[in-house]
């Protein structure tokens, strides 16, 4: 590692319960992923294994990829829950239920 | 200098605080290219081609090998985004066709494609007809 990180391409969604983060994280495997949540503070970090050949043209820099963001303290930490696929990391934040819109019925 | 700009515009762009830390974090890459990057990397008789593709299946991806030029492309994708409602975006999964030509004729048999976690990897060895020969001296 050589210290430099990559900032993956990340679109932020809102959904009903929450938001999406949909983030580019190509050539990370689940094994190279850490996905983690300290205080309102998400870190995702994917380690990039580098190939071991001559290298005849470089179009694009290789290394890891590290963001944080900083998250709501309504989203319910416990069940934030993590797919990767294709290179892709999907990021389920769900609302807490005290932060979502109640509806009272009236009698 | 002009990474230090673009760097600056994808920052701006993408409303990210200024407090980071630019030294160890940045941005890899200029405004969204039309055609993916490609790295090369050099073997003997073979040259290994990667491309980040994230967010594309593999079955969208056409590979083709004629003569001495590869071409890759994949029609357009769209991801099953329940709500379209975007807070932030960065990302495009764009169509794209691009073909790279090479000092020596491929040899279609000997192709090797593989995609795995959004990289596609392509091995394409030289014609063996078209190596060098080493000549015997008589």
């Amino acid at each position: 590692m050589n210290g430099t990180t990559y900032l993956p391409k990340t679109d932020i969604l809102q959904t009903a319960e929450g938001f999406e983060l949909w983030m580019d994280l190509p050539g990370v495997g689940k094994k190279d992923l850490a996905v983690s949540v300290k205080k309102d503070q998400l870190e995702i970090y994917g380690k990039v294994r580098p190939q071991e050949r001559k290298g005849l043209r470089f179009e694009y820099p290789v290394g890891d990829f590290a963001r944080t963001f900083v998250i709501s303290s309504e989203i319910d930490q416990e069940a934030i829950s993590a797919h990767l696929e294709d290179g892709v990391l999907r990021l389920r934040l769900p609302k807490a239920k005290s932060a979502l819109p109640l509806e009272i019925t009236v009698h | 200098m002009f990474a230090n700009l673009n760097q600056l515009i994808d920052q701006i762009l993408a409303g990210q605080p200024k407090s980071q830390p630019q030294s160890q974090q940045q941005w890899r890459t200029a405004p969204a290219s039309p055609q993916p990057r490609v790295n090369l990397f050099e073997e003997e008789h073979q040259v290994t081609l990667t491309t980040e593709l994230p967010g594309f299946k593999k079955a969208d991806l056409k590979l083709e090998v004629k003569g001495n030029r590869f071409r890759f492309s994949a029609a357009p994708v769209t991801e099953p985004k329940e709500a379209n409602q975007y807070y932030h975006r960065e990302r495009a999964l764009a169509p794209f066709d691009r073909e790279l030509v090479f000092a020596f004729r491929i040899d279609p048999e000997k192709v090797n494609a593989s995609f795995e976690n959004g990289v596609l990897t392509v091995v394409l060895p030289a014609l063996a007809e078209d190596l060098p020969r080493t000549v015997a001296l008589s």
